[in-house]
């Protein structure tokens, strides 16, 4: 094979410092928007899984992309334990007994609530759980959504269609 | 008339069942001086007739995004969630790693039709391999008070696809 002899003129021993922080100055955009396009996926898979109407959307708006120390994160756990503390029950699902079952136990009281303006019965009518004084015993086990599984067995697409999408 | 034959799905969770039942039966879980058999199924949520230690397993979802820039070929591939279940932290660590040593070389895939003869024994051909990606492999904390199907709670995904 013929050798290829290319010679760069004008930027001298800054080449090589341009180079990388070029390359640098790509990598942290492509993290970014691999972040953000997660982002828009793990919603899509949240609501894609909602099975009753009248959904708040809350689960799926608080999972969103965040900058952390070492590049970009999705789905801020401390944020998700506060605004949406049954993203993990409702990812993993959960026994139908399990004492830990959202949104609240005898054990737990200060959980108590009701459905609106109605005894609270089975909540199949989409009413919303508020205020009230009645605790909730669960008698059927949360099923598992896997949204984060989900979203995670398409890492590949998104590296790879943003990578071929984002340049300088 | 024919008789409808399984599709993808219950192909792939049955040929999984199957691969793990086989391996699953020359084991034993020793747990507090007493010998357990362990208890492998189909199934999102638990049933009554479970018993630990037990590993769960279904197929989620599928995705076929497209191979190649203008091309209709799709790559196919399922992800498969299987639960494992056990008495104690060190069962459940063992059963983990025993599932992601015996999945990592793929299983075999089969094609099954319903038996009209024998129903609990669908017939069955060979229909390709499926080959093995680790998705997620985490351990879940139900808390200690939880139900003891998810006191000790290992979860690992998979994403398989299937050479013919």
């Amino acid at each position: 094979m013929p050798k290829v002899r290319v010679s760069i003129s004008g930027l001298g021993k800054d080449f090589i410092r341009i180079q990388a922080s070029t390359i640098q100055a790509l990598a942290e955009k492509q993290v970014e928007e691999i972040a953000r396009e997660t982002e828009i996926v793990i919603r899509q898979k949240i609501r894609e899984r909602i099975e009753r109407e009248g959904s708040t959307d809350n689960l799926a708006t608080s999972f969103f992309a965040v900058p952390i120390v070492n590049g970009w994160g999705v789905g801020d756990i401390d944020y998700l334990n506060t605004h949406a503390k049954y993203w993990y029950w409702q990812n993993f699902g959960q026994a139908q007994t399990g004492r830990t079952i959202p949104p609240s136990t005898a054990e737990f009281p200060r959980n108590r609530g009701s459905f609106a303006g109605s005894p609270p019965e089975s909540g199949g009518g989409n009413q919303r759980w508020g205020k009230g004084k009645y605790p909730i015993y669960p008698k059927k086990a949360i099923e598992a959504k896997n949204y984060i599984q989900a979203t995670i067995n398409e890492i590949n697409q998104i590296v790879s269609s943003v990578v071929r999408r984002i340049t300088l | 008339m024919t008789v409808l034959t399984w599709q993808i799905r219950k192909n792939l969770e049955n040929s999984l069942l199957e691969f793990l039942q086989d391996l699953a039966d020359d084991i034993t879980v020793f747990y507090k001086g007493t010998n357990h058999s362990l208890d492998v199924r189909v199934g999102r949520t638990i049933r009554d007739d479970w018993k630990l230690p037990n590993i769960s397993l279904y197929l989620d979802t599928r995705t076929a995004p497209r191979g190649f820039i203008g091309n209709n070929r799709r790559l196919v591939s399922y992800l498969m969630i299987i639960d494992v279940r056990a008495f104690d932290d060190g069962t459940r660590s063992d059963l983990a790693e025993w599932v992601t040593e015996v999945i990592n070389n793929g299983f075999a895939v089969y094609d099954y039709q319903p038996n009209t003869g024998d129903p609990d024994n669908p017939i069955k051909t060979l229909f390709g391999r499926a080959s093995v990606v680790f998705v997620n492999d985490t351990i879940l904390n139900s808390g200690t008070d939880a139900n003891a199907f998810d006191k000790h709670r290992h979860n690992i995904s998979i994403s398989v696809t299937i050479a013919i």
